[in-house]
């Protein structure tokens, strides 16, 4: 599995691109599965491909394969805007079955849900899945499929369509990841030509960067357009952002690469572009755009990068403002109470460094890791007064 | 009984310009001045500064002119004397005691205390703990 290494900090920030670098994964943390919730998820999904394969069952002439799709695939979930329950995407990928009805095989899939008591009682059907509900923690999207070619393609039915819709959630995560390599491991693998094994799922410690900048994307969307996801969504942001990442360790200043990138390739566009999916050329992420919806995308796109650089590179009046006016700034762009909640994290950690007598000063009065060189021990203390 | 060897004004004073080479310190009637500017980390703001000690009184910081201001006008800011005059520390010798250096406690407590106020003005809370006026009756003596 292609994991990135777990981040440990020894020294304080120094700078203000590695504090947005911690703030930032920390909103990413509050935003997403907590590990948790995330074993729960990968039980329940292992549970629903055993139920659709088991022998005897109405598919197993099939073979059915359940996998994960999209964000849970990608590695890139955050909780949807004021819901408290995640979306999280499967494949129920049958065999041998291209030349039946689309509609066959969808009412095929939801027959054999429907036997088990359990999934009857919160099934939901949609507009190409199959829901199961999981009140209060998360909705298993089930999505039937059948496959394309070899190369993990697979089509899977529209009902309203009544119609087979192309997919391959497999290649795209293949191509996200593969997009998700830091520039050193990237020229690492080119001398030693090795492929890796494609993740199934990665906990949230072990996230790439570009991982972490389409949660900020997809959260930032949800802020903006209040919850609204038709005009950005997941895939174009995923796509874009796979598209412009150059590989850098630092989240905030590849966040920042990323929105310079696509920023200044949509402006270059005045009328509506394509968005060609990186392994379907062809298939169009933003067909549903018109003129009205682009411009929205590029105002929420310039939006999020002129927060994003007033906060690293803030004016001088904002910076003798200090933390509260980046505060304010993040507020805007992932909601004040997940950024108040960063900032209360990393209060108990610097609590933990002072208590623990690991907090030192440097000579300029700047809080630093007492291993740091030049730095002298900060005593505990007890603040007094009101 | 008192072990305590207290440190004359002028030794304080050559460990803050030692360790806060951007301070300045004068020595004016056995009080101690020292002004310069502190900014706690990358998003901070810096301050301006002044601690005044007097052998046998406790460090007293202020932070200058009008840069800590309360969340809503006329409000109280979180442990401090004045709206100018943070509280680093419980006043008891447990605390704070003359031999201790005001290089090595009082300004990186004050650094941290600026930290906290900056979180405070940034969420409204009050991270750095403390301990609050009401529960104390009588103040101990200096040492």
């Amino acid at each position: 599995m292609l994991l990135a290494e777990p981040q440990t900090h020894t020294a304080l920030p120094s700078n203000r691109a590695e504090w947005l670098d911690r703030h930032l994964v920390r909103v990413c943390i509050l935003s997403e599965l907590t590990p948790t919730q995330f074993r729960n998820a990968e039980e329940k999904y292992h549970a629903v491909g055993d139920w659709l394969a088991a022998d005897g069952g109405l598919l197993a002439v099939f073979a059915p394969e359940v996998y994960p799709q999209g964000s849970m695939l990608l590695g890139t979930t955050v909780r949807p805007y004021g819901q408290s329950e995640y979306d999280l995407d499967l494949v129920c990928q049958l065999h041998w079955c291209a030349q039946q009805p689309p509609l066959t095989i969808y009412d095929w899939v939801h027959e054999r849900m429907a036997a088990n008591e359990t999934y009857l009682e919160m099934l939901e059907k949609l507009k190409r899945c199959l829901r199961l509900n999981y009140t209060g923690s998360f909705h298993l999207d089930i999505l039937p499929a059948c496959p394309n070619d070899g190369n993990g393609s697979i089509v899977v039915p529209d009902r309203r369509l009544e119609c087979w819709m192309h997919s391959n959630p497999k290649g795209f995560a293949a191509w996200f990841l593969e997009r998700c390599r830091l520039r050193d491991q990237l020229a690492e693998r080119m001398m030693k030509g090795s492929v890796e094994p494609l993740p199934s799922a990665v906990p949230s410690q072990y996230k790439f960067p570009l991982q972490r900048i389409v949660q900020l994307m997809k959260r930032h969307r949800d802020i903006y357009f209040s919850g609204g996801r038709d005009i950005a969504r997941s895939v174009i942001l995923t796509t874009l952002a796979g598209g412009f990442y150059e590989g850098q360790r630092s989240l905030s200043l590849a966040l920042e690469g990323v929105l310079d990138g696509i920023h200044y390739a949509l402006e270059a566009i005045p009328t509506v572009p394509r968005i060609e999916n990186p392994t379907h050329p062809g298939e169009n992420f933003a067909d549903t755009w018109d003129q009205a919806k682009y411009e929205r995308f590029k105002s929420y796109i310039r939006n999020f990068r002129v927060e994003l650089k007033a906060v690293l590179n803030p004016s001088l009046t904002e910076q003798r403002m200090g933390l509260e006016k980046s505060t304010e700034r993040l507020g805007h762009l992932f909601g004040s109470g997940r950024v108040n909640e960063a900032i209360r994290i990393e209060a108990n950690e610097l609590n933990e460094r002072r208590n623990g007598g690991k907090l030192g000063i440097a000579s300029g009065g700047v809080l630093t890791a007492l291993s740091q060189v030049g730095s002298a021990a900060v005593p505990r203390n007890q603040f007094f007064g009101r | 009984m008192n072990r305590i060897k207290t440190l004359g004004i002028r030794d304080q004073a050559a460990w803050v310009r030692s360790r806060y080479p951007g301070f300045r310190c004068d020595v004016t009637g056995g009080l101690l001045t020292c002004r310069g500017r502190l900014r706690p980390g990358p998003m901070n703001a810096t301050y301006e500064v002044v601690i005044q000690y007097r052998v046998g009184t406790w460090p007293k910081v202020y932070v200058a002119g009008d840069q800590l201001q309360p969340v809503e006008s006329g409000g109280k800011i979180p442990h401090t004397y004045a709206p100018t005059e943070p509280c680093l520390f419980y006043p008891s010798r447990a605390s704070w005691h003359s031999d201790m250096k005001l290089s090595h406690t009082i300004i990186p407590w004050l650094s941290l205390w600026l930290t906290f106020y900056e979180m405070w003005r940034a969420t409204g809370e009050w991270h750095g703990g403390g301990i609050s006026h009401g529960a104390v009756k009588e103040l101990e003596p200096a040492a």
